[in-house]
């Protein structure tokens, strides 16, 4: 199921939320309606927490996480850490990473299993990465460009990577990440899209802009839609019938 | 530095010509596209053909959707090149060095190395990774080595990102000469229908002096200005201003209308009729000038975007949108005037030469600014040669004789086509009009409310010029004891104290003047006779104290220089004088030193404590009322309304002895102004007496009316039903008798006491007797019992 959403009449909604399989951050500051969209979807189950990192709001361009935890840069605060840490669930490891790359939205994109991540970053960082968040780290550019943070985004399901990346990318991708791929855009043909979506294995959420095309081809490939055909129909089918018959 | 002398070497070539010339047609034969622009053609088409690829791509993408959705097993990197046996080597080379590095340079455009040319150079260093970073003396040293590898790499990057900035306004050209020149890109094609192909663009080019017929309009604030030219002559040309735009806030009314609430002003009304005016009479000339305009070959338009209504909007719209002939013009213009349109058209129609193409090579031309002269209506090249507004550079020109145009001009080589302005050029420079400069010094000090800080630090200085002048007994304990009793006597407006001090003060000052004196003339007499009297000296220096203050004080103080002294004081200057002089100068001195860091002196204190004597004291003493504290306030800012007074009687005493304006009095307060202040003071007292007895009359009146008609309420509302009926019947009679007959009335009751007539009136009563008043009530009263 991909929602589109408005924060604050801006589109890009990857760069104020950040939304993982385990828990969603939410920057502060928005209005009812943009937080109802993911309480609403989510409900009780995964947590939706209102924060705030080094005093901004982009926090999903600043930190990076998934089920397993969560990397903060070294400017957030030890207010703003003890606040996310009491509204996570337990088994999310929170850790504070010394990067020079600070805003490690834009340089790391990950799902539970595998990272990619600017080939400039930190060893100490990609050894953090591989402790907290549970992942395997490929040094990586999306399309010629090094922000794979901003410019891919992936769950477990599946990934998007922008309309430049050439097939043999697309194919190197995807078989490094152990992911389907496919080239798309967001919000009305924006390339950025990590910054323009957040997704996690059953919903995404878009920017306003996000046209119905954009939003097809998201649920198909990170497999939200709720009438996918399911096994009983596709695999199983003709067997039913003989037997049924 | 190095690209603007490039500028100036590309400018000493520098030739416009005019597309109409007929010489000009030699200068477009056998063109050929120049290298500068060569980048962002074949750029562009690269470009284009990527995006056709890319289209396509993305169109198989979507139609086999569905197949794609799948994991790849391709085990390849394309950063390096290399195929992968099994999952496990693929995760391992993503986390090499190599791998890294090869992303590096597949980012900036280069090709991959493979692993041991990788080995190669990067030696023995063992890991190149981001967090190396801090100690980056010998990675910067092979980085570099691997940077020398792919020369070209940079410069082949650079070009692209800069021709892929924009697109360039200009399309150059080189001819059969080798001559660099440019023309406006406009004049070539549509930016809706763009050319790529170098022979398209030749051949627009060589049609360019056949379409000679332009049309230029520019609309901006209420301005308006329009022409169709013919090559050189001009066909039809109009101006129009109307006021549509307020001053100073500016934008059109329309578009503040349009935020929100509209403004209800008669100015607002005024500029909406005129916005509405200026639309229906551009629209009304240009439906006229329709067959003209039909056949323009070009139309430039400058309109804001608000306003594009006026050439597109409406049934009869002059211009459809999709007109390939109308351009927006592609430079910066001025107001909307017909000289603006002629530079304009003479801009676009230039055509830029700009010397050998060889000699400038691949670097990107600079055309110099140029300025439309009026006079001669020609375009002529900015003799600054510093990138400024043309504006400035026409301003410049006007400004004979400065010295950094004249360094700076480079020599340029004229139109030829247009000799004539060389020598009109020339005479301008010969006629040079002389101007005599004159420095006035206005002092304004006396408006200054505060010092500033420099000239304080001045008087600062000099004030320790005086301090150590008299050094020898300023830590003296006697004139700490002095200043402390001078400032309790200032504070309490003690006049005892202050004239003891002062005496023991001139009798010490006389003391050591007369050692000194005596030291250096023994056999003066004058030095005798003044030893003798104290109370003389005392007397006089009252007279003498005008006179007093050295020439030194007279700058640190801002004293005027005293040039009248008056006449009842001249008969106390005696040969004596100069010696009298000092003792007041010491004196003064002393009462002018700044005490503590507040910079206030103790005119300050008995200014601010309201002593009116004793200010008057202080002045008579040479205490200076100009000299201001440290917040630039002077004693008369500080003081009460007496002491105020007494500095302006002072002021009216002595016109010429303080520096009065700095001292901030604003006029002398003569015994006469006193006095008549003080008689108009008594009038007006006494006038507001008088005015408070009359009110307080009237209002006594007024209290007694309402008692008396209480009473009178009383008394009525005593009687019984029966008597309030016969005295309503006697006032009914009595109305009705006024108003038939208006004769004598009648009498209808009388006091039983005097016989006065009662009629009509409440009567004072007691057991059936009806009295007029109380009295008369009481004595027939008394009279009955």
């Amino acid at each position: 199921m991909a929602i589109r959403a408005q924060f604050e009449g801006n589109n890009e909604i990857g760069v104020f939320s950040k939304l993982t399989n385990n828990y969603c951050l939410v920057a502060i500051g928005g209005s009812e309606n943009f937080y109802s969209v993911f309480e609403g979807e989510l409900g009780d189950s995964v947590p939706v927490v209102h924060a705030s990192i080094a005093g901004c709001r982009v926090i999903g361009r600043m930190c990076v996480g998934n089920r397993h935890g969560l990397l903060v840069p070294n400017t957030t605060t030890d207010q703003e850490l003890q606040h996310i840490r009491n509204a996570l669930p337990d088994s999310v490891k929170i850790y504070r990473a010394e990067e020079k790359l600070s805003a490690l939205g834009n340089v790391i994109a990950c799902n539970d299993y595998v990272a990619l991540v600017h080939p400039d970053l930190d060893r100490e960082t990609e050894d953090l990465l591989v402790d907290t968040l549970n992942v395997e780290v490929f040094r990586h550019t999306v399309a010629n460009n090094v922000l794979v943070g901003s410019y891919a985004v992936f769950s477990n399901q599946g990934g998007m990577v922008p309309p430049k990346t050439s097939v043999e990318d697309l194919d190197e991708l995807s078989s490094l990440l152990q992911v389907p791929l496919v080239a798309g855009t967001v919000n009305r043909g924006s390339d950025v899209l990590a910054a323009g979506m957040v997704v996690n294995d059953w919903m995404a959420v878009c920017g306003h802009d996000t046209t119905s095309t954009e939003v097809s081809v998201l649920e198909s490939v990170f497999k939200l839609s709720d009438h996918e055909p399911s096994q009983i129909q596709t695999q199983m089918r003709d067997s039913l019938v003989d037997t049924l018959s | 530095m190095e690209e603007n002398k490039n500028s100036i070497r590309l400018t000493e070539h520098y030739v416009s010509h005019s597309l109409f010339d007929t010489k000009t047609t030699n200068i477009l034969d056998g063109l050929d596209l120049a290298y500068c622009n060569t980048n962002d053609i074949t750029d562009m088409e690269n470009e284009i053909a990527a995006q056709i690829i890319s289209n396509s791509k993305s169109k198989s993408v979507d139609s086999d959707f569905e197949a794609r959705l799948v994991i790849s097993e391709t085990k390849f990197c394309n950063a390096c090149q290399i195929q992968f046996a099994d999952r496990e080597e693929q995760v391992l080379h993503y986390k090499s060095d190599w791998h890294r590095y090869n992303l590096h340079l597949r980012v900036t455009g280069a090709k991959p190395v493979t692993e041991d040319q990788f080995e190669t150079m990067s030696g023995d260093v063992s890991s190149i990774s981001g967090s190396d970073d801090e100690d980056s003396d010998d990675q910067n040293g092979d980085a570099t080595d691997l940077e020398n590898q792919t020369p070209s790499l940079e410069i082949e990057v650079q070009g692209l990102s800069s021709a892929r900035q924009r697109e360039q306004q200009k399309v150059y050209f080189k001819n059969e000469n080798g001559d660099l020149i440019s023309v406006h890109r406009c004049l070539l094609h549509h930016k809706k229908n763009p050319i790529y192909e170098a022979n398209e663009l030749i051949s627009a080019v060589a049609e360019l002096p056949k379409k000679s017929k332009w049309a230029v309009l520019m609309v901006t604030c209420g301005h308006f200005a329009g022409a169709i030219f013919n090559g050189k002559e001009i066909l039809e040309h109009k101006t129009f201003h109307r006021y549509t735009v307020r001053k100073k806030r500016g934008t059109a009314q329309s578009s503040h209308d349009n935020k929100g609430r509209q403004a209800k002003s008669a100015g607002a009304h005024l500029r909406r009729y005129n916005e509405a005016a200026l639309v229906q009479e551009v629209q009304e000339l240009l439906n006229k000038w329709q067959e003209l305009l039909e056949s323009c070959h070009f139309v430039f338009v400058r309109i804001p975007v608000a306003n594009r209504g006026m050439f597109y909007g409406g049934k009869n719209a002059p211009f459809k949108k999709d007109d390939f002939r109308i351009c927006v013009i592609p430079f910066p213009t001025r107001r909307p005037t017909f000289s603006e349109l002629k530079r304009v058209q003479q801009m676009l129609a230039s055509v830029e030469c700009y010397g050998k193409a060889a000699d400038i090579g691949s670097v990107f031309p600079r055309s110099p600014r140029r300025y439309f002269d009026k006079k001669s209506g020609q375009l002529e090249i900015s003799r600054c040669s510093t990138p400024e507004g043309e504006q400035m550079a026409g301003k410049m020109k006007s400004r004979p004789g400065s010295a950094k145009t004249k360094a700076e001009e480079p020599s340029v080589v004229y139109n030829s086509a247009v000799p004539v302005e060389e020598e009109a050029d020339d005479k301008k420079e010969e006629v040079t009009v002389e101007l005599v400069e004159i420095v006035q010094e206005i002092n304004l000090s006396e408006l200054k409310e505060f010092e500033c800080l420099p000239r304080r630090k001045r008087v600062k200085g000099k004030e320790k010029d005086t301090k150590s002048k008299i050094a020898d007994f300023s830590l003296d304990e006697r004139e700490i004891r002095w200043k402390n009793s001078l400032f309790t006597a200032s504070k309490t407006g003690n006049e005892n104290i202050f004239k003891t001090i002062l005496k023991e003060m001139t009798e010490h000052h006389k003391e050591v003047i007369d050692v000194t004196a005596s030291r250096e003339n023994s056999a003066s007499p004058e030095i005798a006779s003044l030893g003798a009297t104290d109370e003389c000296l005392i007397h006089q220096t009252q007279g003498l104290v005008n006179d007093t203050l050295s020439p030194s004080q007279k700058c640190c103080n801002n004293v005027v220089p005293i040039t009248s002294i008056p006449s009842e004081t001249s008969s106390f200057i005696n040969p004596s004088n100069h010696l009298l002089k000092l003792y007041m100068e010491q004196i003064a001195g002393f009462l002018n030193r700044p005490l503590g860091d507040g910079g206030q002196t103790f005119l300050h204190v008995a200014a601010k404590e309201n002593q009116a004597q004793l200010v008057h004291l202080l002045l008579e003493h040479g205490a200076n009322p100009a000299l201001k504290d440290k917040t630039g306030k002077t004693p008369y800012n500080l003081a009460g309304p007496e002491a105020r007074n007494t500095f302006r009687r002072f002021m009216s005493l002595w016109p010429d002895r303080y520096d009065y304006t700095t001292a901030q009095i604003p006029s002398p307060l003569t015994e006469e102004m006193e006095q008549e202040r003080k008689r108009k003071m008594a009038e007006k007292r006494k006038a507001k007496k008088k005015a408070a007895n009359e009110r307080n009359k009237e209002k006594k009146e007024a209290l007694l009316k309402q008692r008396e008609e209480e009473k009178e309420k009383e008394r009525f509302l005593a009687l019984s039903d029966r008597e309030k009926r016969a005295l309503a019947a006697e006032k009914r009679i009595l109305q009705q008798h006024d108003s038939t007959s208006g004769s004598a009335k009648p009498v209808l009751s009388r006091c039983w006491a005097c016989a006065i007539d009662i009629t009509g009136k409440v009567p004072f009563e007691y057991s059936d007797y009806k009295f007029c008043t109380t009295k008369c009530l009481r004595e027939h009263r008394s009279k009955m019992k």
